[in-house]
């Protein structure tokens, strides 16, 4: 055992390797950082090219760009206000009202630190657990992931906004076009107006830079006309406290970053739910547990910590799934899988046994790209944000044309014009103050949800003693009740008393 | 690293200089410029891969660069009809599977083509369709299964496209009985439901082989054996009228001038016979390689299209 | 107008959306299926339902029971004036770029949005317009072969 982790990491430190880890990294975090282009696209051109290479420096160079993309991802939500994916929104919440505060690179940092600690932790985990947690993800079937997207549904709507109303339709909205493709039983059409573009559904990426990014841009653009020549971001503030993040700061959150770290591996290691609803729930959950609920969504450094740690602790968990079943647990994680399997690396129950020195060689370099994702994000930082101090009038046009390439990029001519129409609907829901934070939940999890009830009903065929004989299911079902119930309640209890702010 | 990032600029400017240099009457013909593939489905799946593994060995015999461009959609249908509407001058050719010829075009009025839109230039694999249930399931063979339905179990089924509902309906309605047949993300989703106990049976297009032995494989739905478990009857064997052979295959759209599409057809079909690629394909992905010509093909899909027709007119009465 | 009355005429609008996706919308857009087991147009005639519902409750909700009576509507026409420009000068753009190429629509959007914001450097304009699309361009076309419109 010990011989074989010795041979692995010998295998993994080849100069190659290094270089393609350092590269990778390096690759993940610039894509990331760009609002409007993600690491999924920067994987999505490296995949081809990997092809090539040696297998663990294919591995080493996609899982380093997948690491570097959560990091770079956060620094876009924070400084532009414009998440490149739905994982990061929630980094904007409290990071763009930092960095408006001055505190831009307190906030990048905190970021970087608790995203490379959520990764890690997660990385330990699939180390050393992958295997019984795979028995659990075998043990899932669809009744179990129903409930636990149900279960997921609950607990983010909570995060509705003020208006529980607004919130909810626009979760509805997610879900309605969530619908659009073939339908996923009998492959008749929906809503795809004689296009086959739209036979798969709205692609995620292009829905995602239109609401997220676009809209953003939108807004800013008209926003800073006349004033273009100045930032949009204030002067890094003089004081030193708000540049760094100390040692004590880092503590003190470090509750926050286990607990998301915890979340975020869970939900990982169950395939269909994604970093998104990961980054959701572990900012929720922070919220909750804070004795200060009323300062997050103002600037909460730990609002930053709960969703970073969450979404980064995802990416390595996402692997026992893939590695244990051959199952990727979102689109990026995919196209890893084809990776693998270009390199006769056959991800399956027997994967240990028959390629442990190639698996454990794998682990040694996620650990090395942990590593390395501190080092460069800790000097990577200053420049973005000092970049993105650049005047409004380069930046926001700029950016403008990125989000179209972005598009272009991952969803192909189609995606131009649909990145503009979503940009539309996500300023819409900006102006009149409707949460796209339930939006995009409710579309990213749609198909999911939508597939596994559809499992559930033919399975169950009319018999409601199907749903008896699931006890896991059952208790998950009965948890996303009683949050429900409980979300419900508190508003209304909230709305009653009058506003206390 | 940095020489792989460049790969893309070098090879063009190499290419260029090669072609520049070597100007003989040959070259002077096809391919002119760089000759780009529709690939029906997305980057890193199978036929992506092949795609690319082969596209790489036509580039050296075209002499110029082949660009693969990933079109996902539909089952390769989106790439098809962007491919429908192109220029017929061998530029530009697709990638996708036999169904996406057969099956597609009589599901859905969005498919504005059929099978005599396009001429098909080679096959790169053969896909390896079969039914597989648990390792520790009652079932051991498909005359189990079928005494069970007959008893009146209604077993589950899962399925990864509406073309293998109709499949499995039709030869459960051939016994007269019932399954529940259920929809799934395809691939290793089935086989982790298979394994975990919640259906009793699972499709996979050749993904079981990875599992080994935590699977069990019951009957082969082309009208060959599968290669790794020739002692698993075909439908056809077990007496079922049915039986698709699937492929991946290399098309192109109707009236492409007849030397340029032997060139392209002697650069494909010679790319997939190379031995590098025969073995990635075989023992990496596990597909049999089998690349037949163009008359064999267009039967292949022929034959695709009669069988989904008596599926649709089965399911329809 | 209060933004009382701006919400609730907002929840009416959605509302009646809703109801023309159910009856006109769903039947026409969804085709049918006689062999499936859950019908096709299910979870979207939940969710539309579920809209129409929400914006109508929401409608008699600002009616009846909102305290906030005083508040003005966030209506800003010259900031809609400006975002609709914006749209359109993208749109042009997204239309170039599939007509044309890549880069005249990326030349188009960036300079034309440098104007839009204020700037009146012919230089400052045109190296805004031609530096960003050219070091895209540059970047996935020629450096990473991806082919771009």
């Amino acid at each position: 055992m010990l011989e074989t982790v010795i041979t692995a990491f010998s295998d993994a430190l080849t100069i190659q390797t290094l270089v393609l880890i350092v590269a990778g990294v390096f690759i993940g975090q610039f894509f990331g950082a760009i609002p409007g282009l993600s690491a999924l696209t920067a994987i999505a051109i490296a995949v081809p090219l990997t092809y090539y290479f040696t297998p663990v420096g294919a591995l080493a160079f996609l899982v380093s760009i997948n690491k570097g993309g959560t990091v770079g991802g956060s620094v876009s939500a924070i400084l532009m206000n414009t998440p490149g994916t739905p994982e990061a929104a929630a980094t904007a919440f409290d990071g763009h009202p930092l960095a408006k505060q001055g505190k831009g690179l307190k906030a990048l940092k905190m970021a970087l630190f608790s995203s490379v600690t959520g990764d890690t932790l997660s990385d330990f985990v699939l180390f050393a657990v992958s295997a019984p947690l795979a028995l659990i993800a075998i043990k899932m079937g669809p009744t179990e992931m129903l409930s636990v997207i149900v279960f997921a549904l609950t607990i983010i709507a909570s995060l509705v906004g003020r208006s529980m109303f607004k919130g909810l339709i626009a979760a509805f909205l997610g879900l309605l076009l969530a619908t659009v493709g073939l339908d996923p039983e009998g492959g008749t059409s929906r809503f795809i107006f004689g296009m086959p573009d739209l036979m798969d559904g709205l692609p995620i990426s292009a829905v995602g830079i239109g609401v997220l990014a676009m809209a953003e841009v939108l807004r800013q653009l008209v926003m800073l006309r006349g004033a273009a020549g100045d930032s949009h971001l204030p002067l890094s503030s003089e004081r030193p406290e708000d540049k760094r993040l100390s040692w004590a700061e880092y503590r003190g959150t470090l509750r926050t970053i286990l607990r998301s770290a915890a979340i975020g591996t869970g939900i990982g290691a169950l395939p269909g739910i994604g970093s998104s609803a990961a980054a959701f729930i572990g900012y929720n959950a922070a919220i909750r547990a804070s004795k200060d609920p009323k300062s997050f969504g103002k600037g909460n450094i730990e609002g930053v910590a709960a969703t970073e740690a969450a979404n980064s602790s995802v990416v390595g968990a996402n692997f026992i799934p893939l590695l244990a079943l051959g199952i990727p647990g979102n689109v990026a994680a995919a196209l890893i899988l084809g990776a693998f399997i270009v390199h006769g690396i056959q991800p399956g129950p027997h994967l240990m046994t028959e390629q442990g020195r190639l698996v454990y060689a794998m682990f040694a370099a996620m650990v090395i790209a942990n590593g390395t994702n501190l080092i460069l994000g800790y000097f990577g930082l200053r420049v973005f944000a000092f970049a993105a101090r650049a005047p409004a009038m380069v930046v926001f046009p700029t950016i403008g044309l990125v989000c179209l390439t972005g598009a272009f990029l991952t969803s192909g001519t189609f995606g131009l014009p649909l990145v503009v129409g979503f940009a539309v609907i996500g300023y819409l829901m900006r102006a009149l103050e409707f949460s796209f934070v339930t939006f995009i939940i409710g579309f990213v999890l749609g198909p999911s949800f939508e597939l596994s009830f559809r499992q559930t009903v033919i399975l169950a065929d009319g018999e409601i003693g199907y749903l008896f004989d699931r006890p896991i299911a059952l208790a998950i079902f009965g948890l996303a009740a009683f949050t429900l119930a409980r979300t419900v309640w508190r508003h209304v209890a909230h709305a009653r008393k009058p506003e206390e702010t | 690293m940095t020489q792989m990032k460049f790969t893309g600029a070098v090879r063009r400017v190499a290419t260029v200089l090669t072609v520049g240099l070597l100007a003989t009457p040959a070259f002077a013909d096809f391919p002119e410029k760089p000759v780009t593939v529709l690939v029906g489905f997305g980057a890193g799946g199978g036929a992506d891969t092949l795609a690319r593994l082969i596209g790489k060995e036509a580039e050296a015999a075209l002499g110029q660069p082949v660009v693969i461009e990933n079109v996902p959609g539909g089952g390769g249908v989106v790439a098809a009809t962007k491919l429908m509407n192109a220029t017929p001058d061998g530029y530009t050719i697709g990638m996708a599977v036999t169904s996406t010829f057969s099956y597609a075009p009589l599901a859905s009025d969005t498919v504005k083509f059929d099978a005599d839109t396009f001429d098909y230039l080679t096959s790169a694999a053969a896909l390896q369709n079969a039914v597989v249930v648990g390792k520790d399931s009652p079932f051991n063979t498909w005359e189990d299964v079928v005494a069970a339905g007959k008893s009146g179990q209604k077993v589950s089924f899962g399925s990864s496209s509406p073309a293998v509902n109709l499949m499995m309906n039709y030869i459960s309605a051939h016994d007269g009985y019932e399954m529940k047949v259920v929809p799934t993300k395809g691939g290793a989703e089935i086989m982790k439901d298979v394994m975990g106990g919640h259906m009793d049976m699972g499709w996979s297009a050749g993904i079981h082989q990875r599992f080994g032995d935590d699977v069990k494989v019951l009957a082969a739905a082309g009208n060959e054996r599968l290669v790794n478990s020739p002692d698993v009857p075909t439908f056809r064997d077990l007496g079922y009228d049915v039986g698709d052979d699937t492929y991946f295959l290399f098309f192109a759209p109707k009236g492409i001038p007849d030397e340029v599409f032997q060139a392209l057809h002697d650069a494909f079909s010679a790319g997939a016979q190379k031995p590098e690629v025969v073995s990635m394909v075989e023992s990496k992905m596990g597909f049999p390689s089998k690349v037949l010509m163009p008359d064999q093909l267009r039967e292949n899909v022929a034959a695709s299209t009669a069988i989904y027709e008596k599926l649709i007119a089965a399911a329809g009465n | 107008m209060t933004l009382r009355i701006f919400e609730a005429l907002v929840g009416a609008g959605v509302t009646l959306l809703a109801l023309g996706l159910w009856l006109w919308g769903i039947p026409a857009w969804v085709e049918p299926n006689d062999f499936v087991t859950v019908a096709p147009d299910l979870m979207p005639r939940v969710a539309v339902g579920f809209i129409g519902t929400l914006g109508a409750l929401m409608c008699l909700h600002r009616l009846f029971l909102e305290p906030d009576r005083t508040s003005p509507a966030p209506i800003d026409p010259k900031s809609m004036v400006l975002t609709v420009i914006v749209l359109v000068l993208f749109a042009i753009a997204v239309t170039l770029m599939l007509t044309v190429g890549y880069i005249v629509g990326g030349v188009f959007i960036t300079g034309a949005l440098t104007i839009f914001m204020g700037q009146r450097k012919w230089w400052a304009i045109a190296l805004m317009a031609i530096c960003p699309p050219l070091m895209l361009w540059g970047f996935f076309e020629v450096l990473l072969g991806i082919p771009l419109p």
